[in-house]
């Protein structure tokens, strides 16, 4: 933990975590212009609900986009290309100051824009994404005169994106490599968790109280939760799999915490060798899609009145932020879906995948707080005698995940207008709803295709008594833990109904 | 989160190696944890349940 030399501005303009923070924030601030009368959002292209006979009949790009404002009169096409032209432009920045190969970046990125807007297309062909009911006056299923289909919303895009990139991952290998450089998931979700703050900051204006006791409830949850996940994890490594202690801690965090980020923090704070977070960064990435795969459906299907439950459960059991906040919209998508059809009532979108983001924002928020107490720990109990040496409290600020400052800075901003000025409100929800919806879920889209191509299943192989401690942990422990703490702090809680 | 390289067996094994003795300060760190835990629990539970459910 050798970082007394670094600045507080250490990474703002190096790191993907600032530049998430940076990216989601000009996006909002682009919406925010709608205040004064600039529509700066309307121009990116959002896919439309098509069939394919229809399309088939009598082909118009029309029939498939279209741009997400009135106010830019163009053809579909084009707003497709500017959406293009913007998004590669702004990522590519961002890129450059990572110290990424900017023409490979680009290249990766092109492809994996067509592969993402492919899935979009696709999934909303009708017979995948119409709900038989009513929503705002409008039944797409008997507008498209369908006699079947599989009514799963804007989830099947999701599961589509993520199924190509699974393929592209563990059997193309060789088109992998072309688009590696570009498959960032964790940069695409952070970006659009900052955005969710959007979301958010609506959902206060639209229920201020149920939102307060949302953030509270799974503030509370995340820091019980992680209480228990970490030590039991530690003693069970220990006791029964014969992990040297660093293995331990650092697979504890990892199992525990949130992934990747914070195995990676605990190898730093206890000085573990750095080939013990390869190995556990192996398992939490590829169990991190079987959880993505199993959880929202079993969830669904066990817990359907259980919504918010289902949401703070996901964002305490899924392990790094992509898979969480992928997991967690596949699931908002899936329950609000099988709600609508089996009861003629449309629950508002987004507060299911809120509760499960705002739960694992509040476990990011321990990565710094814990990496601190086991650096103190480990240099008082296990490096005693060899040396002497103070642990900088900016640690914490290090350790913190800067989107996270974004993503609260957004809602804090928008509670403000709220408070201070609602005159302008609505006018700042025209722009805010535009980067809250098509932004979103776009970065959405594009972070369901990347993480399928970063996870490689045949890394288990050889991984044997550690996958097995990593299976059983996550099933036998997390999970159900997980489970009864989001019930004994979110149950009874339900999303508002739409109209 | 990035493809990571492929753990070899030698990474696996690490994992492994030489493990320690359990000692008393890991008993400490993991019973208050636990402790803290169910406190936790049961104080926010309470209030949770009171004043938001």
């Amino acid at each position: 933990m050798s970082t007394t030399t670094k600045k507080w501005y250490h990474g703002m303009l190096s790191t993907e975590d600032w530049w998430s923070a940076w990216l989601g924030l000009f996006f909002f601030g682009l919406g925010l212009l709608s205040i004064w009368g600039l529509d700066a959002v309307g121009w990116i292209a959002k896919p439309k609900t098509w069939e394919f006979t229809d399309l088939l009949q009598d082909f118009s790009w029309a029939k498939l986009m279209k741009t997400s404002s009135k106010n830019y009169d163009m053809h579909p096409l084009m707003s497709f290309f500017v959406t293009y032209v913007i998004f590669t432009g702004l990522l590519s920045i961002g890129a450059y100051f990572q110290k990424i190969k900017i023409r490979k970046f680009i290249w990766g990125f092109t492809l994996i824009f067509g592969l993402t807007w492919l899935a979009w297309l696709i999934g909303h062909e009708a017979h995948f994404k119409a709900i038989n009911a009513v929503v705002k006056g409008k039944n797409e299923y008997q507008e498209f005169g369908l006699s079947w289909g599989l009514q799963l919303g804007g989830g099947f895009s999701y599961m589509l994106a993520l199924a190509i990139g699974l393929v592209i991952g563990n059997f193309f290998r060789g088109f992998l490599n072309s688009i590696l450089d570009a498959a960032k998931p964790e940069w695409f979700i952070k970006t659009a968790i900052v955005l969710l703050g959007i979301k958010l900051g609506m959902m206060t204006m639209q229920a201020a109280g149920f939102t307060y006791e949302l953030a509270l409830a799974g503030a509370a949850a995340a820091f019980v939760a992680y209480l228990f996940f970490w030590p039991i994890i530690y003693f069970v490594g220990r006791k029964y799999f014969k992990l040297n202690r660093a293995s331990a801690a650092v697979l504890s965090s990892g199992i525990s915490i949130c992934g990747v980020s914070a195995a990676i923090a605990t190898a730093g704070a206890i000085r573990a060798k750095p080939i013990i977070p390869i190995a556990v960064a192996t398992l939490i990435v590829v169990y991190a899609m079987f959880e993505m795969i199993i959880l929202p459906p079993f969830y669904t299907n066990v817990a359907p009145n259980q919504p918010i439950v289902n949401g703070a459960a996901m964002g305490m059991t899924v392990k790094t932020d992509g898979a969480d906040a992928a997991a967690g919209a596949i699931l908002d998508e899936l329950m609000v879906s099988k709600h609508l059809k089996q009861n003629d009532e449309k629950w508002e979108e987004g507060w299911i995948l809120s509760s499960a983001i705002l739960t694992k924002i509040w476990i990011d928020v321990f990565i710094g707080i814990w990496s601190f107490v086991l650096a103190y720990l480990w240099l008082r109990n296990v490096e005693n005698s060899k040396r002497k040496e103070r642990i900088p409290w900016s640690e914490i600020w290090f350790r913190f995940p800067k989107f996270i400052l974004a993503y609260l800075l957004v809602w804090f901003i928008y509670l403000g207008l709220m408070y201070l000025v609602p005159d302008v409100l609505p006018a700042a929800k025209e722009g805010g709803n535009v980067v809250q919806g098509t932004f979103r879920k776009f970065m959405f889209m594009l972070t369901f295709l990347s993480i399928g191509t970063i996870t490689d299943f045949s890394k288990l192989k050889g991984m044997g008594r550690l996958a097995l401690l990593y299976f059983l942990g996550l099933f036998i422990i997390i999970a159900p833990i997980a489970y009864l703490v989001a019930w004994i702090f979110h149950h009874g809680m339900l999303p508002p109904v739409v109209g | 989160m990035k493809r990571s390289q492929k753990p070899t067996k030698e990474h696996v094994e690490e994992l492994f190696t030489n493990p320690e003795e359990w000692e008393p300060w890991e008993n400490k760190l993991v019973i208050w944890s636990i402790v803290a835990g169910i406190v936790g629990l049961v104080i926010l539970g309470i209030l949770i349940n009171w004043f938001i459910l």
